[in-house]
């Protein structure tokens, strides 16, 4: 009997999924195609050791048995999610061998991933994007010349480094001559080869400026030199001036950057491409790290024109953190209970714990439960590093 | 020490186009020592650079000597405003204004003192690139951003109005943590008047504007219009070019052609703010009406001695019941009523301006019917008879008893609930009365200021992620008249459960709480941690205990959000 075929690795705190789906081709034949989606770990601090992509890329490359992969996606810029592909490529097969091995058919990349092309067309994404830039460029100023530095804010920063995802992005782009650059409303007509699965993009919006949340201000105090190294401004109060108050005064202005951090990871976050797949009367939802604002945009966007519908299957979005969850009405949508058609239904979270544990701690143990109480879940923790869990949908 | 400093007469570009000076000269009475800087025991400007955040020196104070009469602050060049010296010290002038006009004993008859509970308020004239100014009660500050070459220190209108809310939140700080929209409205309310006000006490200005308008108040944007210069800049009113007008029809009623948003504070504001200012443009015109005709003083006068009258007892009439307000979360009512009794318990037989009070009320659907705004003043009440005032302001356990015995009835503190006595006052204020012969004269009274507060609760509508039930504070104000015991005002915010007003005001958090949740603006507790372990600052935070939700800090986002 056909089955479709969810692999879900444990990279550490990353994603990587394999989709082996059962399609026609001609001569009413059935074989069997393949989606990637995300490669890619913190590249970083225990959620990031990069030896689990050796088992893991070996794994794929054994179930395409030589066959080409028929679609890989892309589900944002984050290195967490782009940055598995290019580091086998330049560490486990030089040169070709990764490209050759792969013969990708066709990529789809979250729409503001084009670069250039992609904000002369949305200006306001690019005003958007260009702040978020030079925020992180202070932000980055400020951290170089801080005498305390977090291992959490090391890899918020390295995670949402322009420069180091560009280099993914660039690599993952030309792995095809069919490159895609989706958002929901997008044409998938001719950009993919299945016949017998169906494909919806749920998310993001094609103009992303919607998805930048509020910048704080932030008076970082750092001097900037091209020369040498930034260094950090501690100014005294003045005679006559309440110096608790002062200092106070002082930390609250700089305060604000962890803010405007999450802010930029957030918008990053919030462009990934959530689409789901129907198969056989089946419906699996991959959702990469959307965020509650993406959320709430797809739930603004259904009441308008629906689109939202009941899954069986889902990835959960960023590695079960508290603001990845959809809301609740939107989950009572996608995941409503009782199941309309009985259905058996799974969730998989692929995280790690120990990355951002003050931060709401990842993965939130209360978010998960209450998935529990909708589906059965399984998390990639319960996964030796580079393991894998299968989840079977038969026809 | 009296010391000269220059101030802004509006902002620099409505300066020009009226063809008005740019500055004036302010003269700062009674405070106990100045600095560098300018720095004085209660405010104290600070200079970043924007770049390095290094502190910049601050403006040189040169105190008065045998040349000089007056103190004053060296800046190179007054008619520079650009320049950082001018600013630094032209925001500590119109600061200092500000407070001071507050403080006048016919307003609050007292110093005013910091929610922060302590002396110095910080001001950050230029504190970085970005269209907005803010009072921020964690960090004692006033803070002050430029934007397209705008600094909004240079506006005088800007700057008294994050003054008010510093000031405000001193005399009533339940609004600061309040959740229902028109607590936080009145927050805006409060601070657009006081930029009013201030307006109305430049001499320049007034002089410009009313040879401009031949005498009115109500067709100028001069004084209606707040932070025109910011306006224009950011091209919110693109014709008319300002951030906020006063002169204004709008109204709570949802039928009207010019409803507002309930759930949000900025635009309801104006509402109440029109209304007001409608009441001031009839004080004026009343006075102009009374002045017609008056020996010694020609047509042309009248226009600005009716102002400058009539300002006067505009700001008694809008500040002084800022006293009466109850605890809690308080309604456009709410006020109404407290301006009704500040007024009635001092001018029982002149009811004109509270006559006004009530039409703009009912007028803008602020309240149901005039009977809304009915007070009962200058009544005896059995139980302050033999009490010992002065020991109600010194001892917190004879107040505590006070409230929870003899007073319990009396402030409507519920059954069986625990409460909070707030820290009493003791103030004098002056008042003005016509005699029998029709002369003015001088009155000071005294009274007693007494609040208690307790928790209640109410549903949420925020969702299953949010907890079931929210905690709202109310509480009542007693203001008692220490000469003659009676009752000047009782004022409280407590509803009857299923009452219009209870059900209205429970509406409004609803919508306004859910709102900012869809703007990611108000986020539970545990998800509101930074990666660095810290609280996030750009989030109103409900904390969550037992399936009961409470917020606080919720004006502090609002004034950062603008």
């Amino acid at each position: 009997m056909d089955k479709l075929h969810v692999r879900v690795y444990n990279v550490r705190f990353g994603d990587a999924i394999l989709v082996s789906v059962p399609d026609r081709v001609a001569d009413d034949k059935i074989e069997t195609r393949h989606i990637l989606i995300d490669v890619g770990n913190t590249a970083t601090g225990k959620g990031g050791d990069d030896v689990v992509f050796r088992p893991v890329i070996d794994d794929i490359l054994k179930v395409l048995g030589g066959r080409p992969l028929d679609l890989y996606v892309m589900t944002h810029k984050h290195l967490d999610h782009v940055q598995g592909l290019l580091y086998a490529h330049k560490q486990l097969f030089p040169g070709e061998g990764l490209r050759q091995k792969l013969q990708l058919r066709h990529a789809w990349l979250t729409a503001s991933a084009e670069g250039e092309e992609y904000y002369k067309k949305h200006p306001k994404a690019k005003e958007r994007r260009d702040m978020a830039e030079g925020v992180y460029d202070a932000i980055r100023s400020f951290l170089d010349s801080s005498p305390e530095r977090q291992a959490c804010m090391d890899l918020l920063m390295m995670n949402n480094d322009p420069r180091k995802t560009d280099d993914c992005v660039d690599f993952l782009r030309n792995l095809t001559g069919n490159d895609w650059y989706v958002y929901r409303g997008f044409n998938l007509e001719g950009k993919h080869l299945f016949q017998d699965a169906h494909f919806e993009i749920w998310a993001p919006e094609e103009d992303t400026s919607v998805y930048y949340g509020r910048f704080h201000p932030m008076a970082l105090g750092v001097r900037r030199d091209e020369r040498a190294k930034p260094t950090l401004t501690l100014p005294t109060p003045p005679s006559g001036v309440d110096a608790g108050a002062f200092y106070n005064l002082v930390e609250i202005r700089r305060h604000g950057y962890v803010d405007n951090l999450l802010a930029i990871d957030a918008a990053a976050n919030n462009t990934s491409v959530v689409f789901s797949l129907e198969w056989r009367g089946w419906r699996l939802l991959f959702t990469g790290d959307a965020e509650i604002r993406s959320w709430r945009t797809m739930y603004k966007q259904h009441k308008l024109n629906p689109f939202l519908k009941p899954v069986h299957f889902l990835k959960v979005s960023h590695h079960g953190s508290c603001n990845g969850m959809p809301p609740a009405e939107m989950l009572d949508t996608i995941l409503p209970e009782p199941p309309p058609d009985n259905r058996h239904r799974r969730a998989v979270v692929s995280t790690y714990p120990g990355i951002y544990d003050k931060q709401g701690k990842v993965p939130d143990d209360e978010t998960l439960n209450q998935l529990r109480q909708r589906c059965e879940l399984f998390s990639t923790q319960d996964l030796a590093d580079g393991e894998c869990k299968d989840f079977d949908f038969e026809a | 020490m009296k010391v000269k400093v220059p101030v802004m007469v509006q902002d620099e570009e409505i300066s020009q186009y009226k063809g008005m000076r740019i500055t004036e000269q302010f003269t700062i009475t009674g405070e106990d020592f100045f600095l560098d800087g300018p720095v004085t025991r209660r405010v104290a400007v600070l200079n970043f650079d924007t770049e390095t955040g290094a502190l910049l020196p601050g403006v040189r104070f040169q105190p008065a000597s045998q040349d000089r009469e007056l103190g004053r602050y060296e800046i190179a060049d007054e008619n520079d405003i650009h320049a950082c010296d001018f600013n630094q010290v032209s925001v500590f002038g119109t600061v200092l204004q500000t407070i001071k006009m507050f403080e006048e004993e016919d307003n609050l008859g007292r110093q005013v003192a910091w929610a922060f509970m302590a002396p110095q308020l910080l001001v950050v004239p230029r504190a970085g690139e970005w269209a907005n100014a803010y009072y921020e009660r964690e960090s004692h500050s006033l803070q002050f951003f430029y934007f397209r070459n705008v600094y909004t220190s240079l506006s005088r209108d800007i700057v008294a109005h994050e003054t008010g809310h510093a000031v405000l939140d001193g005399i009533a700080p339940d609004l600061y943590n309040a959740i229902t929209p028109q607590s936080l409205a009145l927050h805006e309310s409060v601070a657009d008047l006081t930029a009013l006000i201030m307006a109305f006490r430049s001499g320049t200005l007034c002089e410009a504007v009313l040879d401009h308008t031949g005498g009115s108040i109500e067709c100028s944007t001069a004084f209606s219009s707040l932070a025109e210069e910011l306006g224009r800049a950011l091209g919110v009113h693109p014709h008319a070019g300002y951030l906020r007008s006063l002169l204004n029809e709008k109204t709570l009623d949802p039928n009207s052609d010019n409803p507002v948003a309930r759930s949000e504070p900025h635009a309801l504001s104006e509402v109440l703010s029109g209304a007001l200012y409608k009441v001031m443009v009839n004080i004026h015109e009343a006075i102009k009406h009374e002045l017609a005709g008056k020996e010694g003083l020609s047509p042309s006068e009248i226009p600005g001695v009716a102002l400058w009258r009539g300002h006067q007892r505009f700001k008694r009439m809008m500040f002084r019941p800022l006293d009466y307000l109850p605890p809690g979360e308080v309604s456009f009512a709410d006020y109404g009523r407290a301006i009704i009794a500040s007024d009635q318990a001092s001018y029982p037989d002149d009811e004109d301006e509270r006559e006004w009070i009530r039409e703009e009320f009912v007028r803008r659907h602020m309240v149901a019917d005039r009977a809304a705004l009915e007070v009962k003043s200058n009544f005896e009440h059995p139980a302050l008879k033999d009490v010992d005032l002065q020991t109600l302001i010194d001892s917190d356990w004879a107040a505590y008893e006070f409230a929870n015995h003899k007073g319990r009835e009396l402030l409507g503190i519920p059954e069986g609930i625990p409460f909070r006595v707030r820290p009493r006052r003791d103030v004098t204020k002056l008042y003005y009365h016509r005699d029998s012969e029709q002369k003015i004269r001088k009155e000071r009274i005294r009274e007693c200021l007494f609040k208690v507060s307790w928790d209640s609760t109410e549903p949420n509508q925020l969702g299953s992620q949010f907890p079931r039930e929210r905690q709202i504070t109310v509480g009542s104000t007693l203001a008692i008249d220490w000469e003659t015991r009676k009752v000047r005002a009782l004022l409280t915010s407590r509803r009857k459960v299923g009452s219009k007003e209870q059900l209205e005001q429970q509406g409004d958090r609803d919508l306004m709480l859910s709102r900012l949740v869809d703007e990611d603006l108000l986020q539970l507790s545990r998800r509101a941690i930074g990666p660095d372990g810290k609280r996030l600052d750009s989030l109103i935070v409900a904390e969550s205990t037992k399936d009961l939700m409470r917020i606080r800090g919720t004006a502090r986002m609002l004034h950062i959000v603008g």
